[in-house]
């Protein structure tokens, strides 16, 4: 069924466009495109064209992913699925690397950074921001696949032998396995490995710092990181729930009407229609917690009490292309994204370099591996 | 508590850090017995070199300003009401004032307005605890 692999790259590419365009909504105001800009700029001309164009060259990369997502879909259904969102992901990054570069030369040549005081802050004391851990999450989680365990414990005897694992696109069997504890329950005790690694995730975004901005109040520093650890927290929560209810949902399905093509559609469509609503609710939620700010700083007023008298420095030669952060000074692995949700790695940090080369050579295998199955059906 | 430190300053940077750090306890901002990040936790959330900031607790700890016990924990450990100063401190303290206050007379200020300013710097570290402006001790040039 080419429906299938249609809707689901064409799904998959829009909720990729969308987070791209909507990403500058909820980015500091004094890192538009990921460029550092001093206060007194972050309503510069140059910066709302070029946040515009950013947004056009998505909406245009979308477009076109959209038409490729079609025309391979009936073509090639299997290659259908990841190349349109493997290319909007790259027009993507290249509207951002292109984008941000006029509001870097326009700095540069301006000299916008001339007579501004910079400052780097910090806090001393051993105080730190604490969003409580969204338990409840996690819980239904794993409740969920517990449910599916159950199921599994019932319908076991009756199951058949060999058992199907896996479907083609149209939802036919094409793969199967001796039945046993493992292939019937492998997917819910991955499920269970996919909570426990989430949950020890949403450890490290409380663990993690927030590195504070000299362009921000101590005040609206401690909100900002407040609004970020907390979204942070409930959005990797509700992914952990989505996901497990996909891999409960498509386990039962399996058991339950092994023949059905319908049912896992359903399920995977519903599963990425949860997952856009997740991020959504991140970025309303950020903009609904830091609106007064945005809009102090669209009108350009540097003497709004929450911002401050001194600007955080020009960091741009630490962030190779806007994406990748090198700095053999800082001490820290992990460094707040530049565009973006969440942390990235210092590449400067020899430990940095080490997850990088591990991420390659995963990033790498999997490809060969996926090449080498490929090759042999 | 919110310490600025200036990249470009001629000032090194542990020398910045450990000023901040004595204004903040003269304003009663650090308490004694708060206890403050480690050496590595205060460089990763300024990005600098873990050194720079183990130099500046280093002085702290020196100058009798804060104690570091065997878990690497450091505490502020004195302030304006721990009482009276250690005469080591008195005898370090006084030629460097009056080098400070050379530079003032050589320079033409008046005996008035040297009294003057000090007078109203030592009152802004009572004043600076009600209001909430770490950065006023920090000279913040103003912009146009």
């Amino acid at each position: 069924m080419t429906w299938f692999a249609i809707t689901f790259s064409a799904l998959l590419s829009v909720l990729l466009g969308a987070l791209l365009y909507a990403m500058p909504a909820i980015t500091h105001p004094t890192l538009p495109l990921g460029v550092s800009v001093p206060q007194a700029r972050v309503a510069d001309p140059v910066i709302v064209a070029s946040v515009r164009r950013y947004r056009r060259w998505i909406l245009m990369s979308l477009v076109l992913g959209l038409v490729l997502s079609a025309v391979l879909g009936f073509a090639a259904p299997t290659v259908g699925i990841i190349v349109p969102v493997l290319l909007v992901s790259v027009l993507g990054m290249g509207s951002y690397v292109v984008s941000r570069e006029a509001i870097a030369r326009t700095k540069r040549e301006g000299g916008w950074y001339e007579d501004v005081p910079v400052r780097l802050a910090a806090n001393v004391t051993a105080a730190r921001v604490s969003a409580p851990i969204p338990f409840g999450w996690y819980l239904a989680a794993t409740v969920l696949l517990a449910i599916a365990a159950g199921i599994g414990v019932a319908v076991y005897p009756a199951l058949p032998d060999p058992l199907p694992i896996h479907w083609d696109l149209n939802g036919v069997a094409n793969g199967f396995a001796q039945k046993s504890v493992w292939s019937a329950f492998g997917v819910v005790l991955v499920g269970l490995g996919v909570v426990a690694l989430l949950f020890a995730l949403s450890f490290l975004v409380r663990v993690a710092r927030p590195r504070r901005m000299a362009s921000d109040s101590p005040a609206l520093a401690t909100r900002r990181a407040e609004v970020q650890q907390h979204l942070l927290g409930g959005l990797l929560g509700q992914i952990t729930l989505i996901t497990s209810a996909l891999l409960a949902g498509l386990t039962i399905a399996g058991w339950l009407a092994p023949t059905s093509g319908f049912l896992p559609i359903v399920s995977i469509v519903l599963f990425l229609g949860l997952l856009a609503l997740a991020i959504a609710a991140y970025f309303v939620g950020y903009r609904r917690a830091m609106v007064p700010r945005t809009e102090a700083s669209g009108s350009a007023a540097p003497q709004h009490p929450t911002t401050s008298a001194v600007d955080a420095p020009d960091d741009d030669h630490y962030w190779k292309g806007g994406l990748v952060y090198v700095n053999r000074r800082d001490p820290a692995l992990l460094v707040p994204k530049r565009f973006g949700v969440g942390w990235t790695i210092n590449l400067g940090h020899p430990a940095g370099v080490a997850i990088g080369v591990v991420i390659l050579l995963i990033i790498a295998g999997s490809i060969t591996l996926a090449i080498v199955t490929g090759s042999r059906r | 508590m919110e310490i600025l430190l200036d990249p470009h300053s001629e000032t090194p940077l542990y020398q910045q850090l450990r000023d901040r750090m004595v204004e903040a306890i003269a304003a009663r901002d650090l308490a004694p017995g708060e206890q403050l990040a480690s050496v590595r936790q205060v460089a990763v959330a300024f990005g600098i070199n873990v050194a720079t900031v183990g130099k500046a607790y280093e002085l702290l700890r020196d100058e009798g300003f804060i104690t570091t016990s065997h878990k690497s924990r450091s505490v502020v450990a004195r302030g304006p009401a721990s009482g009276p100063p250690a005469q080591d401190f008195v005898n370090g303290w006084a030629p460097r004032l009056t080098t400070l206050l050379a530079e003032a007379v050589a320079q033409g200020v008046p005996p008035s307005d040297i009294a003057a300013h000090t007078t109203r710097i030592v009152a802004s570290f009572d004043e600076s605890r009600t209001t909430t402006a770490p950065s006023a001790t920090t000279e913040t040039d103003s912009r146009t």
